[in-house]
């Protein structure tokens, strides 16, 4: 089963601070690094132990986000969803629209894991017709 | 039908992610404090041409980035 | 809402469209196919008509005998004469439209407007458009010798390449900056970002006015050769112009004068241009060919756009006609050369002009049979030939499905306690862009919760900023009218948020949490523009600042009521809870919470801001430890009564876009003994001037007048009610107004829907206050 049945909320960590602070984290074990923007982190590892360099950093836990991960097969599905281009090799972090609805998500060889705010996440779950298909 | 904004952090993305931010440019014929104040908060531009534009990338990385862009094309 | 309607047709060619792309493409798929037709029938208007492989509508039609269409066909989806009705969709073109076994088709009614179809078919998901967007390198529209060479050329390139062709159902209706093209395809619409348009669109042949130009029976000559090749008997054919190739036919000499016969052409006049004598040709169909001119439509579209190009006969000339003398130029809108004689005298001498008084070229068609005529004519009355008017998007009448294709409805966020809500048989509402509940069906049980027992509500929508950084306090003390620096850590203020211009856009808290760091709230509908405003001015100022967003990530449940704190003390250490106006962090029910003591109903509440993922644990934990007090949830309904009792004000619902803190009676919360801040000038001004109106509360018995309602002082309008709801605590009814100064004063009693009202001080509700801070 390539497709994911749902969208499931996950425990992150977030760091907003200088972008130079930024800069200097490295990924934790097992932990993925997706910079939203210059000043902003998103830690895919649950209450993450990272030091930052500034200490007006805002380090929070972040449980705004669901997930799921679709295989390579589902890329041109999603692709045809999209008006910006994906990545063309992995891994790579983009964000933007897809289906409508803003996603970030993190691009690998075998496939892709979307993250959407769990707020709109019902909404791109029928949009993209997650769960609700024919085997 | 879809405006492409070079965000500088996310790259190239359509209009619908953005919103819009007007910069107030009032003329330079308006010389008086009161009358230029005035300009900044009730008068658009509406510039022909290459203007600077704030727009807010609210499909994405949700932060200002101040683009050029021709009004014309 | 829209009918949407979707067009299921069988693809004509089995061409990949897509090559060295893996995207999934409505060009590939399954769709029936006309193959193996022999003995298949449409029917049309109730004729059984056999078609053969590779029909079109028109091909069978035709081929049948039957001559439905008038004017000068093209057989190449420029004219607009072969429309049909298909499947109760309207103007859609025959010669376009490959035959199906079974297709139910009707001819387009020639007064232009076809009936709606039947109310009974309501939308359906089921019937939406298809819609997909395809990122390539180039796009190429048309497949015609030019067209098929820059494809080519740009493969060989490795470039990916994306060809459309209208004649095998891949059509392109517009050229956008970017470039982008949007095509109608069988299958749905589609949307193609691209670096580079070929415009390979080719020529489209001048169509013949004069006299008789409306009749059935005449064909182009690329449409005569076509049909002949396809095997359309066509009888006595009279070839005028250029002959067509492969079609036995009599060539009559001489210039076009003018089409006889009754409903189907019967002969062709043509008039000699040495001797000027008449020649009459009898004959079943009138073929014509006057040359042709680019088929620009798209092309002038894209005109200026960069990474857009013309490659062969669209780029080529036009083969200017002879200037019209009589006839019906434009069929679309029905425009004789009489009509553009008319415009003509009255003074409109340009193109753009005579398009605008006569409608020429705005119809089906867009131009492609008049345009060649009304340029040759505007040059004539002594211009140069002027070039084609500017075209817009869309080329081709699509429906407002296809219109509709890829937009999505507005999509409403949903708390982590959506199920929580809808099992306690809550009705949500959409508000400020979420879905909230209204009322779990009692309001009554709701209301008085919150009154005399303690009740919880899903606050989990409003905004909630955290800003931090060394300049934290002096960007707040600019963004807000009031002062920031005396607010202690643990404390929180009210604040209004004003725009340059003075006006109240929103409103919220300043919670303090140490001396470089801040959460802000605001409106559940704001928020996100007070994330935007508040980073816009943060930049604007070059503030060291952090700021994120948590409205999303923190749920927030309040717990209200003169029991609330009976209930929280169950939970959490109760000597830890804030007094009013105060916040802390602690735990409830073993959930990390931010609580915040404020009011908003008017009894004691205690605003709890956790993790979204606990939510429903901490709300069901409340609802369970709170069964012996009676507690009970209450939405938004019994929320807006609870406040209006208070006269709160909800900015965006009791606020006007012209709303300064003093015609809100919120002049307290502007303090214009500190330094600058966003409006502050504007305030100054305004405060100069008179006050002509002013937001009052106003009572009277029996039930609320409707929001809206207008107030009448002596007759005259005096303004109007923004909130109002029967209180069951005071037994009246109270609301909220704009009142507007009459002569020369506010007055305390007007009418409302013909019944007085008395103006009083708010809040209506324990003015003093004392059930907040008890």
């Amino acid at each position: 089963m390539s497709a994911p049945d749902r969208f499931e909320r996950i425990e992150a960590t977030r760091i907003v601070a200088v972008p130079g602070a930024l800069d200097e984290i490295e990924a934790p074990f097992g932990g993925h690094l997706l910079r939203l923007a210059p000043d902003d982190l998103l830690v895919l590892q649950p209450q993450a132990r990272v030091d930052v360099a500034d200490r007006y950093a805002i380090v929070e836990s972040e449980a705004g986000f669901s997930a799921a991960w679709f295989d390579r097969s589902e890329l041109p599905r999603l692709q045809a969803l999209s008006a910006w281009e994906f990545p063309r090799r992995g891994p790579a972090f983009a964000q933007g629209h897809l289906g409508g609805i803003p996603v970030k998500a993190l691009f690998y060889e075998s496939g892709v894991l979307v993250l959407v705010p769990a707020v709109l996440a019902h909404h791109l779950e029928e949009r993209l017709g997650v769960g609700d298909r024919p085997e | 039908m879809v405006l492409r904004l070079a965000c500088p952090h996310c790259g190239p993305r359509p209009v619908e992610e953005w919103m819009y931010g007007e910069v107030p440019d009032p003329p330079d014929y308006l010389t008086e404090a009161d009358e230029r104040d005035v300009d900044r908060g009730f008068m658009m531009s509406n510039t022909e041409g290459a203007k600077q534009e704030r727009w807010f990338h609210a499909g994405g990385c949700r932060r200002w980035q101040t683009i050029e862009r021709d009004t014309t094309l | 809402m829209i009918t949407i309607t979707k067009r299921v047709f069988p693809p004509r060619s089995a061409t990949r469209f897509i090559r060295k792309t893996e995207a999934p493409s409505f060009f590939r798929a399954t769709l029936p196919t006309c193959d193996d037709a022999p003995g298949k029938v449409i029917d049309f208007e109730g004729t059984q008509v056999p078609f053969e492989k590779g029909d079109t509508v028109l091909t069978a039609v035709l081929r049948a005998g039957m001559r439905p269409w008038r004017g000068c066909l093209c057989a190449d989806g420029d004219c607009p004469y072969c429309l049909i009705t298909l499947e109760g969709i309207s103007y859609v073109r025959a010669c376009r439209t490959p035959a199906v076994e079974g297709m139910k088709v009707e001819s387009h009614p020639s007064d232009g407007y076809p009936a709606l179809p039947p109310s009974s078919q309501a939308p359906t998901r089921e019937r939406g458009v298809g819609f997909e967007m395809i990122h390539c390198d180039i796009v190429v529209i048309g497949l015609g010798r030019s067209g098929r060479e820059a494809a080519a050329e740009a493969e060989e390139r490795g470039r990916r390449v994306v060809t459309l062709d209208a004649r095998a159902g891949r059509e392109a209706v517009g050229v956008y900056p970017g470039p982008e093209v949007v095509a109608r395809t069988r299958g749905g619409m589609v949307r193609m970002f691209c670096e580079e348009v070929v415009v390979a669109t080719g020529s489209v042949e001048v169509q013949p006015v004069c006299p008789g130009n409306q009749l059935a029976g005449i064909l182009t000559k690329r449409a005569a050769e076509r049909l002949v090749a396809a095997g359309v008997e066509l009888g006595r054919v009279v070839s005028v112009g250029v002959p067509p190739d492969g079609v036995e036919h009599e060539p009559a000499r001489g210039g076009l004068v003018r089409f006889v016969g009754e409903g189907t052409v019967q002969r062709v006049a043509t008039v000699d241009d040495e001797t000027g004598a008449e020649h009459a040709y009898p004959c079943d169909t009138a073929v014509v060919g006057l040359g042709s001119g680019p088929r620009d439509t798209l092309a002038r579209m894209a005109q200026g756009l960069p990474g857009v190009r013309s490659v062969g006969s669209v780029a080529g000339h036009l083969d200017r006609p002879p200037v019209p003398e009589a006839g019906v130029v434009c069929p679309c809108s029905e425009v004789t050369v009489d009509d553009l004689r008319s415009v003509w005298n009255r003074g409109f001498h340009e193109l753009e002009l005579i398009k605008r008084s006569t409608l020429a070229g705005t119809g089906a068609c867009q131009g492609a049979v008049c345009m060649p005529h009304v340029r040759s004519f505007v040059a004539a009355g002594g211009q140069e030939l002027p070039p084609s008017f500017t075209a817009r998007p869309v080329v081709a009448q699509i429906t407002m499905g296809e219109a509709a294709a890829g937009w999505y409805h507005h999509a409403d966020r949903r708390t982590a306690l959506h199920d929580e809500h809808l099992a306690l048989g809550a009705r949500m509402e959409r508000s400020g862009g979420w879905l909230r509940p209204w009322t779990y069906g009692d309001a009554d049980r709701e209301y008085w919760a919150v009154r005399s027992g303690v009740s919880i509500c899903d606050v989990s929508t409003l905004g909630k900023i955290l800003v931090s950084g060394p300049d934290a306090e002096s960007c707040l003390e600019r963004i807000y009218p009031a002062t920031i620096a005396p607010l202690r850590p643990g404390r929180a203020k009210y604040v209004l948020v004003l725009d340059e211009r003075g006006y109240v856009f929103d409103d919220g808290l300043v919670c303090r949490d140490d001396a470089n760091r801040f959460l802000l709230t605001a409106t559940s509908a704001g928020a996100g523009y007070f994330e935007m405003w508040l980073r816009d001015w943060a930049d604007a100022w070059g503030m060291d600042v952090r700021i994120l967003d948590r409205t999303a990530s923190w749920g927030a449940i309040s717990v209200t009521g003169p029991r609330s704190g009976e209930l929280l003390s169950r939970l959490g250490d109760a000597g830890r809870l804030p007094s009013f106006m105060g916040h802390t962090e602690m735990e409830v029910a073993g959930v990390a919470c931010r609580v915040m003591r404020l009011s908003f109903t008017g009894e004691i509440s205690y605003e709890l801001h956790h993790q979204a993922s606990q939510s429903r644990d901490l709300w069901c934990t409340l609802m369970e430890s709170g069964a012996d007090l009676g507690v009970w949830p209450h939405g938004i309904e019994v929320l807006e009564e609870l406040r209006l009792e208070k006269g709160h004000i909800l900015v965006g619902v009791d606020s006007l876009p012209d709303s300064t803190p003093r015609r809100l009676g919120h002049g307290w919360a502007v303090r214009m003994d500190k330094g600058d801040f966003v409006g502050r000038l504007a305030v100054a001004r305004t405060s100069r001037m008179d006050l002509d109106k002013l937001l009052v509360g106003l009572e009277m018995e029996a039930d609320p007048p409707r929001k809206g309602a207008i107030l009448r002082v002596k007759g005259g309008y005096a303004g109007f009610v923004t909130s109002s709801t029967w209180s069951r605590v005071l037994g009246r009814s109270v609301m909220l107004a704009w009142l507007y100064v009459r002569d020369g004063e506010y007055a305390d009693d007007v009418l409302i829907e013909g019944r007085p009202a008395r103006r009083v001080a708010v809040p209506f509700y324990d003015p003093e206050g004392l059930r907040v801070r008890a």
